[in-house]
């Protein structure tokens, strides 16, 4: 992260609702669920999962300040728990299948390339089979007509940054109030926010957004 | 979602034994018309939604006996909802559909529901522009009376309240269906 998000909404934690009145009991459960999903796998083989963990890393790259957003199991939890999306593109083959071809084709392309399985490169050389990816330019049999441009834009791309931003740690990067209901917006215009709203650091301002940011709740 | 297996809308109906959730009230019920399995009735209506909804009640208002069928479950929003866009998913028709073609359409999401209420139950911001024919229906089509009374009539059923299945056969409904006796209808999309 270039911009340091903690500097953008300093003292913001959308957790610190939880036991407030913002949130209703609903929504309570809603998020404890999902930050207590299951961190080991149940659909990847542990192959799978140190490909798809090098991806995670470098699609969503996370700030070291705080625990990472356990991307992989997310991408885990929506195939075991039949997460769909609604419509499946003819040339993708289902969610599961997908990710299972497409993470040994990245394998695959690294030996062929580097003679090493893709967690195994450096980042440049990660990064440079991803680019390779969206611009549809991977060819190994392995892939078995699944084009990889479409692969890596709606599994890859998709599954990825919607896990990312599901997770509240993201959210307080954003300075995003979370769940609005209860409490409901309610001062809609321009430069205005709720007092349950992130205070956002404007230059010369750090501090004040650290004092606001204290009582947002 | 209800953690209780037996009251989970989505692995049991909810609505049984004559009475419907009411979704205004945490764990109120209102009185639901219900019929037995081999009862004869006027209509039966596929899907709750937008389009099935307000046919449903018209026809129920209209003095038809009317089964209403949804894919899918009948929630409690009050008691059952968080405004939080991942858990919303639950909402949408996410059943795998392949999509194909030059400029495959994107589905699932905000434009579907499975829910009884269908998509109206998430509103999801979506506002149509309403287009200034959509206010002259009822004057292109020359419909005068509720949409109700007329539709049962021009496909040759009879009166409220008296079974419709002897009166009318899929066959018949083709043959003599509003298509067929060139109705006119107004364009509404």
């Amino acid at each position: 992260m270039t911009d340091s998000p903690a500097g953008r909404y300093p003292g913001y934690d959308v957790m610190d609702k939880r036991d407030t009145q913002s949130w209703d009991q609903v929504t309570r459960d809603v998020i404890d669920r999902r930050l207590a999903v299951p961190r080991e796998p149940r659909f990847f083989t542990s192959a799978e999962w140190d490909t798809l963990g090098a991806l995670c890393v470098r699609i969503m790259p996370q700030p070291d300040d705080r625990p990472p957003i356990p991307l992989p199991a997310y991408v885990d939890a929506k195939i075991t728990e039949h997460h769909q999306d609604g419509y499946r593109y003819a040339t993708l083959p289902p969610q599961g299948e997908a990710w299972r071809r497409g993470l040994a084709a990245l394998d695959a392309e690294a030996e062929e390339v580097h003679a090493t399985r893709y967690h195994a490169l450096d980042p440049d050389q990660q990064d440079a089979l991803i680019g390779r990816m969206q611009a549809g330019e991977l060819t190994v049999p392995v892939w078995g007509g699944m084009p990889c441009k479409t692969f890596f834009e709606h599994r890859v791309l998709a599954d990825i940054t919607h896990a990312y931003y599901a997770h509240p740690a993201s959210w307080n990067e954003l300075g995003f109030g979370g769940p609005a209901s209860p409490r409901g917006y309610v001062r809609m215009q321009l430069d205005r926010r709720d007092p349950w709203e992130a205070a956002e650091a404007h230059p010369g301002e750090e501090d004040r957004a650290l004092r606001e940011n204290r009582h947002v709740v | 979602m209800s953690s209780n297996p037996s009251t989970d809308p989505l692995a049991v109906p909810r609505a049984t034994g004559g009475r419907a959730p009411d979704v205004f009230k945490v764990g109120g019920w209102v009185p639901m018309r219900q019929f037995d399995e081999d009862e004869p009735v006027d209509f039966v209506v596929i899907g709750t939604g937008a389009g099935g909804g307000p046919m449903i009640a018209g026809l129920a208002e209209g003095g038809f006996s009317v089964v209403g069928m949804d894919a899918g479950p009948w929630f409690r929003p009050l008691e059952e909802f968080a405004s939080d866009e991942t858990e919303q998913n639950k909402l949408y028709w996410t059943d795998e559909r392949v999509v194909d073609g030059a400029n495959p359409m994107v589905m699932g999401g905000k434009n579907s529901g499975k829910a009884v209420g269908g998509s109206t139950v998430h509103f999801a911001m979506v506002s149509l522009r309403f287009r200034p024919e959509w206010f002259k229906s009822a004057h292109h089509a020359g419909l005068r009376r509720r949409l109700a009374a007329r539709l049962a009539r021009d496909v040759g059923l009879l009166r409220p309240g008296r079974a419709g299945a002897q009166h009318l056969r899929p066959d018949q409904l083709s043959r003599g269906g509003p298509s067929a006796r060139a109705i006119p209808t107004a364009r509404t999309s």
